[in-house]
């Protein structure tokens, strides 16, 4: 339809929606006046008026419908419908709580499944982490054929090479690097009050090359990487000063000790931002520089983020890296046994995607959320055959309802939607139900995934495409399980359906199906289910080649690392504590904090 | 062809506008005129009238209003609007392209 002619029909379709009863009644007094019109013109030429009346009627054919056809073709008519239909189907729905009831949880757990499964896949694998243009970020990987003591994927290398590929590829690409997490102990008053944060090291150019602004103060540059232990600032990230700080706008200026230097935060990273680590979120970010141990060639502990330059070959830069790598790798072998060295020769350099980020948590999850995948999309897929058994069945029930309305002029398209709007309605339900259930869910599975003193911390946003995940799951939902029962339904042949008659065949051939569906359905998932909770235990249960009962773990923090003498008195004392046995000591000497 | 109605379906838009130029109608003078012009060749069900005047009223080409008639009842007469009168002329002439070209086939001289 043109504008000008949409425009001129508005204030028509306008009157059909607000004024109703008038339209209504205007609509009837038209019907009528036309029969009595045609009754006076056959009395007029000699029929009695009964029979003028009858014959009227006849040549009319069914008015109920025509006056409905006529009430489709004015206003926004689907909208009036709508409503009706959503009224009529909350009074259905209503009518059989214990069904509805039932049917509601089910499709709830089976939404609520799917949609807490996507946010975590959603947070670990394809939320783009808020730097500029993602796309074009790369990390470098290592691959190797995997031997019995080496795996064959990696993406940690030592600081140094990253120094030198950065140097060497400066015309083609910006270059840039982060450690890998860790968690650890710092301070901001006495040594009394030492507190636990998640700390990543990273090279100058990091936050310029992933392109962030600061929210307050500054990020670090390049410049807090030219001398080695001259730079003592530290960058906190926006989840951990609003955490910690309350977003305390005096924030900048704030010292804190963490190992053996003094750090001054210097700014808050941007909002969002929670580190290069999906599966963690950072809460201080310190130049690399500060600590000379980090430095060592032979200390694999960073990841190397690669941007090429525009108009830059992925393939080539890829292959230049490679050479630089291998060179400075053959470099590096010369100090080793030749044993030892031909084990690490045979390494690749990869250029990975790095837009969502890299971690440990994606390579060893993946297949794990694969799974998990299927498996809620199987739950799902019962809970869908279930309620559509019980609409189905209800369906059958309303036969003869659905012959009523159909004798009283309702066309078929109109019990399929109203049929459909209750579906719709159930899903809703369902979906709203379900959507809180996976809000509470994704973080119980995120905080079971790590040991419970240093849990996984995973940034679950809440954002559209959640949101989208399960709408669109849900309408999904509503034509599958509502479809077949609202055509089978509205499928009835009035007459036959009011004099009770009925048409075996389809209606059991497809209950029967359904039925079989969802039974090989139920049998899959409950064996699948039943592996899992047979393996479970096992696994736990497994030796690990020492008797781990009664055992107690210290964890102690120290400053400096102290003298082997100082662990041996602290064990002589543990020692003669009443109900021990025996005190073993393992130390594990890690940049001047031992364990 | 034992049902020419079906084949007038699609053009009863067209009917209706050329009946309502002439003059404006109430929907019973409407069926009236359509048997009256078309013998019984085009037999448009009573009940297809009032969805058709409808379709075309909210579509803008005829427009409604009520109006005593002349034995004093109220009655809702139609007329045609400015759209109505183009889309009119542009549909006639349309139908007139179709039966010409259709009439022109049937002309032709089988070969012997």
């Amino acid at each position: 339809m043109k504008m000008s002619r949409w425009l001129s029909s508005l204030p028509l379709r306008m009157r059909t929606l607000f004024k109703k009863r008038a339209t209504e009644m205007e609509l009837d007094e038209e019907i009528r006046f036309h029969v009595e019109r045609q009754v006076d013109a056959s009395v007029e030429r000699g029929f009695s008026p009964e029979t003028a009346r009858g014959m009227a009627m006849k040549e009319m054919g069914n008015v109920e419908r025509q006056m409905e056809q006529c009430r489709e073709v004015r206003a926004w008519q689907w909208l009036e419908i709508l409503r009706a239909d959503v009224r009529f189907g909350w009074r259905q729905l209503m009518k059989r709580k214990v069904t509805t009831t039932a049917a509601v949880l089910s499709l709830a757990l089976g939404i609520g499944s799917c949609v807490a499964a996507f946010r975590l896949v959603d947070a670990l694998f394809l939320r783009p982490m808020p730097v500029s243009d993602p796309a074009s970020l790369y990390v470098a990987a290592y691959t190797r054929q995997p031997t019995e003591y080496l795996p064959g994927f990696s993406e940690i290398n030592s600081y140094p090479l990253f120094e030198h590929a950065r140097d060497v590829m400066k015309g083609e690409a910006e270059v840039a690097a982060a450690s890998t997490m860790s968690h650890i102990d710092l301070t901001y008053g006495s040594d009394a009050e030492t507190e636990k944060a998640y700390r990543q090291w990273v090279s100058g150019e990091l936050f310029s090359v992933l392109g962030l602004k600061p929210v307050m103060g500054r990020l670090l540059t390049e410049d807090d990487d030219r001398v080695v232990g001259k730079s003592p600032y530290a960058v906190i990230s926006y989840d951990y000063w609003q955490r910690r700080f309350g977003r305390d706008p005096k924030i900048i200026g704030r010292k804190f000790r963490m190992g053996d230097n003094v750090y001054e935060i210097v700014g808050v990273a941007p909002k969002g931002f929670t580190g290069t680590e999906p599966g963690t979120i950072t809460d201080i970010f310190a130049p690399a520089k500060m600590e000379p141990d980090l430095l060592k060639s032979n200390l694999f502990y960073f990841r190397m983020f690669v941007r090429p330059k525009a108009g830059v070959n992925l393939m080539v830069l890829r292959g230049k890296m490679n050479a630089v790598y291998q060179q400075w790798e053959n470099e590096r072998m010369k100090s080793f046994p030749k044993d030892v060295a031909s084990a690490f020769t045979k390494v690749t350099l990869e250029l990975n995607a790095a837009g969502t980020g890299a971690s440990n948590l994606q390579s060893e999850y993946g297949s794990a959320l694969t799974v998990l995948g299927v498996l809620v999309g199987l739950v799902l897929l019962i809970a869908c055959a279930n309620v559509a058994n019980l609409m189905a069945a209800q369906a059958a029930a309303r036969t003869r309802e659905m012959a009523l309305w159909m004798s009283l002029g309702s066309g078929r398209a109109r019990l399929v939607r109203m049929v459909m709007v209750e579906s719709a309605m159930l899903a809703l339900m369902a979906a709203a139900l379900g959507m809180a259930f996976a809000w509470w869910a994704t973080p119980y599975v995120v905080s079971r995934i790590n040991p419970p003193d240093d849990p996984a911390r995973l940034a679950l946003s809440a954002d559209w495409m959640v949101v989208g995940f399960g709408t669109a799951l849900a309408l999904g939902v509503t034509v599958l399980f509502g479809m077949l029962p609202a055509l089978r339904a509205s499928g009835v042949r009035p007459v036959s359906a009011l004099k009770g008659g009925e048409e075996p065949w389809s209606k059991t051939k497809w209950m029967q199906a359904m039925i079989a569906a969802q039974v090989a359905f139920c049998f899959v998932v409950l064996f699948l289910a039943g592996l899992f909770a047979m393996t479970e235990p096992k696994l736990a249960r497994r030796p690990m080649g020492f008797v781990a009962e009664r055992l107690l773990l210290l964890d102690t923090v120290t400053r400096l690392p102290p003298p082997p003498v100082k662990w041996d008195q602290s064990a002589a004392v543990l020692r003669n504590v009443p109900g021990g046995d025996c005190v073993g000591e393992l130390a594990a000497a890690e940049r001047g904090a031992t364990q | 062809m034992s049902k020419p109605a079906d084949f007038v379906q699609g053009t009863l838009d067209v009917l209706l506008l050329k009946i309502l130029a002439l003059e404006p109608l109430h929907g019973w003078a409407v069926s009236q005129r359509l048997k009256a012009v078309s013998g019984n060749v085009l037999q448009v069900s009573e009940g297809s009238l009032y969805p058709a005047l409808h379709k075309l009223e909210v579509g803008g080409w005829i427009t409604a209003e009520w109006k005593p008639t002349e034995n004093n009842r109220r009655a809702k007469f139609y007329s045609l609007t400015r759209a109505g009168r183009k889309a009119l002329a542009e549909q006639a002439a349309d139908w007139e392209r179709l039966a010409s070209a259709v009439s022109q086939v049937l002309r032709l001289e089988e070969a012997k």
